[in-house]
């Protein structure tokens, strides 16, 4: 009898400790979720109504961009399996047939650029920070290679042979430069835009901070500490500005972006980033003087 | 001696009785396990098995769903956990920590997506 406790009783203990740790588990999660909500709702209150209108927005297109870059996947599979077998063959079908692929999967290629278009417009108009008129002209030109997109769709949609394909692909490449020239100046916009968000409110935070502490009676040992801690952030905050003039500057000289206009373009803000990371960390450390 | 004698000397027999042998016959003990429909074992294990089996079906259904979910992709801005603080200036430097968090250049959530920009029929 003893041989037939011993494994159940083994059982039994293991099963108690397991089930504690996922309720500790289940707990631990609880808890987070509880910070990530408080954090959550806090920053939904200073939202304003304009940046929830585009939040939302944000999240539709997120969601119809997930399932048009899926469809593509297939249809892009498709083409490719099409194309080798007329290539291998060619029949009179398989040709019907990799016509039939290749349009689709050009209209599906089709449907992702729209909507990566306007995630990148509408990311744009919600990011702060960024110039105003380099701001206006770049959702202008997102807007017009939209369009272009869209009456590209219309076309493909009526191409059903051969030529007419052919006529897609030789329309494709010639607003293909626009549209990479488009995103491109949509995402540096609001790679600059953000970082210069983050030093605009870091400066506020740092006067904020100042005024704070001026208010209360400080031994003479403190302020000259805080003076000092004071004088290093608001060097950083400096060089930081400096680097964002200069990236600004050129971003207005530039007249073609491409993605190794964009690779450059994040190379040079890495030290701004990193600035502005030792800038947060003075002012959480000005908290504790 | 006669087998009488033999049988009413407990004491004497016991001491002739070499130790730790198993009194039970050989074949009558395999004659009892074929008898038996489960041997010990086979029921131990069945039995642990069945327990095993339960305790995981619990686990999972204790194991809450939310946490088994996994991100779609990774362009969803996922807000970081920041400690929450009564000081109105903490809490912005926590906020402004989150912002520069998803500020990262080098971790841009608006790539171009990977498709096919030559697509042709005729190569």
């Amino acid at each position: 009898m003893h041989r037939l406790l011993l494994p159940l009783l083994i059982t039994l203990i293991a099963f108690v400790a397991t089930s504690q740790n996922a309720v500790v588990y289940q707990q631990d999660s609880e808890g987070d979720e509880t910070t990530v909500e408080a954090t959550t709702s806090a920053s939904v209150v200073d939202q304003t109504q304009a940046a929830l209108e585009y939040r939302q927005e944000l999240d539709r297109l997120r969601n119809l961009y997930r399932l048009q870059i899926e469809a593509y996947r297939q249809s892009e599979r498709e083409y490719i399996i099409a194309k080798d077998q007329y290539k291998n063959l060619q029949t009179l079908r398989l040709l019907e047939d990799a016509v039939a692929a290749s349009q689709r999967v050009m209209a599906d290629r089709n449907k992702v650029l729209i909507t990566y278009l306007e995630i990148t417009m509408v990311t744009l108009k919600s990011t702060e920070g960024v110039n105003l008129e380099f701001k206006n002209e770049a959702v202008a030109s997102l807007e017009e290679q939209i369009e272009v997109l869209r009456t590209h769709g219309e076309n493909i949609q009526k191409s059903q042979d051969r030529e007419a394909v052919a006529a897609m692909v030789e329309e494709f490449d010639s607003i293909k430069p626009g549209i990479i020239n488009s995103a491109y100046q949509g995402t540096s916009l609001v790679s600059i835009g953000r970082l210069q968000t983050v030093y605009d409110k870091a400066q506020i935070i740092l006067a904020d901070i100042q005024t704070t502490q001026k208010e209360e009676e400080v031994s003479e040992l403190r302020k000259a500490a805080l003076d000092r801690a004071y004088a290093e952030t608001e060097r950083k905050l400096d060089e930081v500005k400096e680097l964002l003039q200069v990236i600004n500057e050129n971003y207005g000289k530039q007249e073609n972006f491409s993605s190794a206009s964009y690779s450059n373009l994040s190379s040079r803000l890495e030290p701004v980033y990193t600035g502005l990371s030792q800038t947060v960390a003075y002012l959480d450390e000005l908290l504790e003087i | 001696m006669t087998d009488e004698q033999i049988i009413t000397n407990q004491t004497e027999f016991s001491e002739h009785r070499p130790l730790f042998e198993d009194s039970i016959n050989p074949e009558n003990k395999n004659n009892d396990e074929k008898q038996r429909p489960w041997p010990r074992r086979k029921k131990a294990l069945v039995v642990f098995a069945g327990v095993f089996v339960l305790s995981m079906a619990l686990l999972i259904a204790i194991v809450p769903r939310k946490s088994r979910q996994q991100p779609i992709d990774d362009d969803t801005e996922t807000p970081a956990v920041v400690e929450i603080s009564n000081d109105p200036l903490q809490q912005r430097i926590n906020r402004l920590k989150t912002e520069l968090e998803s500020a990262d250049p080098s971790k841009s959530n608006l790539v171009f997506p990977l498709v096919d920009m030559n697509i042709k029929l005729d190569d």
